[in-house]
């Protein structure tokens, strides 16, 4: 197997309160966007949004 | 060791002795044989090569074909097999617009394109009884990656056949030429259907990524075909920002947007942003700016753009973040997504140092809005 065919790539969700500011990396889930509200901040109860998605490669 | 006696004559076998003839057959021989058969056997040792790669081609198109007919039949829930027809628009061929005499050839490229566009839409549309926009411009996009896999897969083993039929050395010395780089985007476009099929934003999503930000909270517009767009302000300017519909897998028609609005609206300058392949050397997700209409694309976009910026006398000025094909087309790397912030301060820059307050901008953001919203 090649070098390349042997990395692993993981996916995130990066997760920032449109208040406080506070930010909340997670494993990408299907239905994910970016600029979508997915549910409340843990610290102020505002509304937080996807600001990125992306991967991360293992090898 | 001693080395003063050593002979020459000996080593090299030109000795009276039969060792010494022998020894002079082994020096010859050789020579004889690559002076005569020199190309074949570099034919062979070459073709060993390419031959290997065309087998890993043929795998790509094989595995990215049940990759889709997979995903069609466990998440789409097709009305008929998908088998037969997906089989059957791999095969469809373009036939590209005569260009004996250039003059008028973008409009007719462009009415190609579009309507193998709506075609495929319209083909993909046909096997389900429902199916979101989402979905069709997703299993269009997987379907573009095997045909180019495929047309990859048939075109190189069509040239290395024509080489090995002939025995013409110099004919299988382009391919050899070029197979590194045919490789490098088939092994990207093998990786693209991963994130494809999840709905993940690929690298060359940047543009409308930094476009998309700026246009929550806005009222949004149908541009032209899966083109949206709207209107903002910043620092006393008028802001026009343009992208593709998110979060469907789609390029949009920017062109025909920019056709659309620019008359109407007259902005002053335009700024475009864009994923652009990097130079070796060059570091992955860094920016650069320049001037000229960002898009790439067969060129019929870019022809609009160029057109109707002329027409009314815009300057445009462009962004690029740069990327490796790979990075461009398969899920976007952490690198390139931490740089839409930097590109989005680096566009109020631009606005405030090229145009007035009073003044109207439009805001481009070109590329694949996978996954992205707005």
């Amino acid at each position: 197997m090649s070098k390349s065919e042997r990395k692993i790539t993981n996916s995130y969700t990066y997760l920032e309160c449109k208040s406080c500011k506070n930010t909340t990396k997670r494993k990408f889930e299907s239905g994910d966007c970016v600029f979508q509200s997915l549910g409340k901040c843990s610290e102020c109860d505002a509304d937080l949004m996807v600001t990125m998605i992306f991967g991360e490669t293992i090898e | 060791m001693d080395f003063t006696n050593f002979d020459l004559g000996e080593f090299f076998g030109i000795g009276d002795d039969f060792l010494s003839e022998m020894m002079m057959l082994v020096w010859i021989i050789p020579i004889i044989i690559f002076v005569f058969y020199g190309q074949r056997i570099q034919l062979i040792i070459s073709s060993n090569d390419i031959k290997k790669d065309i087998s890993k081609l043929e795998e790509f198109t094989s595995d990215s074909r049940h990759k889709l007919i997979h995903y069609i039949r466990n998440n789409l829930n097709p009305k008929v097999d998908p088998v037969k027809k997906i089989d059957s628009f791999l095969d469809y061929f373009t036939v590209m617009p005569i260009d004996l005499d250039p003059n008028g050839i973008i409009p007719k490229i462009n009415h190609l394109v579009h309507s193998r566009e709506d075609f495929t839409r319209l083909q993909v549309k046909s096997l389900f009884n429902e199916i979101s926009d989402f979905e069709i411009a997703k299993v269009h996009n997987l379907l573009e990656i095997v045909t180019s896999l495929q047309l990859f897969h048939k075109v190189t083993r069509h040239l290395y056949l024509t080489a090995k039929k002939q025995k013409n050395f110099p004919l299988i010395l382009p391919l050899q030429m070029m197979i590194p780089f045919i490789m490098e985007e088939a092994n990207a476009l093998k990786d693209a259907v991963e994130s494809m099929k999840n709905g993940q934003p690929m690298g060359d999503g940047i543009g409308p990524m930094v476009v998309g930000e700026m246009m929550l909270s806005t009222s949004k517009q149908n541009a032209a075909f899966e083109t949206v767009w709207s209107k903002s302000e910043y620092a006393g300017r008028e802001l026009l920002l343009v992208k593709a519909e998110g979060p469907n897998a789609t390029v949009g028609r920017p062109g025909e947007a920019m056709e659309n609005i620019i008359p109407q609206n007259k902005p002053d300058l335009i700024i475009m942003i864009d994923a652009a392949l990097k130079l070796e050397g060059e570091d992955s997700a860094s920016i650069a700016k320049g001037f000229g209409a960002a898009i790439g694309g067969i060129g019929t976009e870019r022809f609009k753009i160029e057109d109707v910026a002329t027409k009314n006398n815009i300057p445009i000025l462009a962004i690029v973040i740069k990327q490796t094909i790979k990075e461009a087309i398969t899920l976007m790397s952490e690198d390139i997504a931490k740089q839409a912030k930097s590109v989005r301060t680096q566009v109020y820059e631009m606005i405030e140092e090229n145009s007035n307050t009073g003044q109207t901008v439009m805001i481009v953001g070109v590329g694949n809005t996978l996954g992205i919203l707005q």
